[in-house]
């Protein structure tokens, strides 16, 4: 349980990720892409794998997303391993992923290639350093689609240039609190940087959790865009903690209360939903990372809210479950993981 | 008039905007206007699917400056690419380029509109390993001409000659156009050429000598 453990600004910032967008020039884009052809590139990036392993010494796997199950699938899109949309997709699609899943390769998501680093906490150095090495060895077997003028070619207008994402995974829980988010959003979105929740819909998230990525991809540098990025969300990670001292100065009885409620529930209910696990949760991290409460040992509450979404609970279980299997064995599988409260 | 976004139901919410001196209008039917909500009509939200909402304005932001041109509402709805064969108006539509080539197909048309997305036009990060530009690609074909003594030297000061005059164009449309981006790239790479010539020059009359 120590995938999220022990990484800088750790009680806001859960995870700092890269991705890259890139395409080949001997393809048409994903637009104009036929079946066949998908198939030809998704051997292509596959049969670079022999290549990437030997430069980055590291074990590379390739599949073509058919050949994974449906409930692997979605356990991916809950790490945040592959996107929605690579799953979604009706024509054929490929993954190459390091053995550690710090490294991945979407092949023929909306670009050909979608390269992607995730790290934990606040380390989105060490992500750009890897994201960018594979990308350095794809171009040597590959070739990209660049232009002069505008960089990196992209399907979407969006992305072009640097084709670079950088963003970070944020848990908010007092400015969710105290209704800023909303305003930060607003805010943020005039610097190019978008704000969103990461889990729920509508206005309404849950887990209080959420991604802050740049939106700009052209004009500027890779580094430049990072180091904008960072000014931001160190901004944030201030802003949240100030939050957070006030706001529980403020209401303390009221949150000591829910958090050891939430724990109460976490510790004895017999059938729990992901929402309920996630909002319980999120309930629990508040009180850990504030030291309201306090456990018998280390536990990494993120990677329970992941392992609890209904593709990896089944993905750990081996199993396939109906829902209500489903909630059920989620409430003992947090029961068996939470650790007691020290006395 | 159908919906913009469902192209199924009547439009009945007619939303312009204004942006320094740019209008944009979006007919959307009642069902779309409050699906796509808050995200389209200015008021941030950050829970809306970014991807989702951004799609749907993106022909809309790539329209702007055929509009404030005096031009059709779209600009060249006939251009067309000619390698995967992309009309301009599917571009319009979708907001996803066909292929590699389709960005200099349509480049009189969105140049502008890139800088209204990104804030610029021209790309500045980092470029793929063993990346040979054009100029480069002519830069060093003319250098590998320096080993070859017999080969007619003055015909490639000539060649430069042509290639900084054409660059010398662009760097005037760009200046014209206010790309100073653009037009401080086209500069170096004049002098470049220019550096390269007076070396070509300077082996010539050695050789003379």
């Amino acid at each position: 349980m120590n995938r999220y453990n022990n990484a800088k600004n750790n009680d806001v910032v859960i995870s700092s990720r890269i991705r890259l967008a890139r395409n080949l020039t001997n393809y048409p884009f994903s637009q104009k892409l036929s079946q066949e052809e998908a198939t030809k590139l998704i051997d292509e990036v596959i049969g670079t794998i022999p290549f990437l392993e030997d430069r980055l010494s590291r074990n590379i796997n390739g599949y073509t997303l058919s050949s994974i199950k449906e409930n692997e699938k979605n356990a991916m899109v809950e790490r945040h391993v592959v996107s929605p949309q690579l799953i979604q997709k009706k024509q054929s699609a490929g993954l190459l992923l390091s053995d550690d899943e710090k490294i991945s390769i979407m092949v023929n998501e909306e670009d050909h290639l979608r390269i992607q680093s995730i790290t934990n906490g606040m380390n989105i150095n060490e992500a750009f350093i890897t994201a960018n090495r594979v990308d350095d060895i794809l171009s040597e077997k590959l070739s990209y689609a660049f232009h002069d003028k505008y960089g990196y070619l992209t399907s979407c207008p969006t992305n072009l240039g640097t084709g670079i994402r950088a963003s970070y995974m944020l848990f908010l829980p007092a400015l969710t609190l105290t209704n800023s988010i909303t305003k930060i959003a607003e805010e943020l979105s005039k610097y190019g940087i978008t704000l969103r929740g990461t889990y729920g819909e509508g206005t309404k998230t849950i887990g209080y959790l959420y991604q802050i990525s740049n939106q700009k991809t052209l004009g500027r540098t890779e580094e430049e865009i990072i180091a904008g990025l960072n000014e931001i969300v160190e901004q944030v990670v201030t802003q949240e903690r100030e939050q957070r001292e006030n706001y529980i100065k403020k209401n303390f009885h009221q949150v000591e209360d829910r958090i050891y409620r939430s724990y109460g529930v976490l510790r004895y209910a017999r059938q729990l939903t992901s929402n309920d696990a996630l909002t319980l949760l999120a309930q629990l991290k508040l009180g850990v990372d504030t030291n309201l409460i306090k456990l018998e040992k280390d536990c990494n509450i993120y990677e329970l809210m992941v392992r609890t979404q209904p593709g990896n609970l089944q993905h750990y279980a081996n199993e396939v479950f109906s829902s209500s299997q489903r909630d059920r064995y989620r409430a003992e599988y947090i029961r068996n993981l939470l650790p007691d409260l020290l006395k | 008039m159908l919906c913009d976004n469902c192209h199924k139901n009547e439009a009945t919410v007619y939303y312009t905007e204004t942006i320094n001196g740019y209008h944009t209008e979006q007919h959307l039917c009642q069902e779309c206007a409050s699906k796509l909500g808050a995200a389209s009509f200015g008021m941030y939200s950050p829970f809306k699917d970014q991807e989702f909402s951004l799609g749907n304005l993106l022909s809309t932001v790539l329209g702007y400056h055929n509009v404030y041109a005096g031009a059709n509402h779209y600009g060249n709805e006939d251009l067309s690419c000619d390698k995967c064969g992309m009309t301009y108006k599917e571009f319009l539509k979708k907001g996803k380029f066909g292929c590699s080539n389709c960005i200099s197909s349509f480049s009189s048309e969105i140049d502008s509109s890139l800088k209204r997305i990104h804030g610029s036009n021209v790309h500045v990060g980092k470029k793929p390993i063993n990346y040979i530009s054009s100029i480069d690609q002519l830069l060093s074909h003319t250098g590998s001409f320096k080993d070859k003594k017999d080969s007619g030297l003055s015909n490639d000061n000539e060649n430069i000659d042509i290639l900084i005059s054409k660059l010398r164009d662009r760097l005037n449309k760009a200046v014209e156009m206010e790309e100073y981006e653009e037009a401080a790239r086209l500069r170096d790479q004049i002098r470049e050429l220019k550096k390269t010539k007076d070396q070509e020059e300077n082996i010539n009359k050695e050789q003379e000598i």
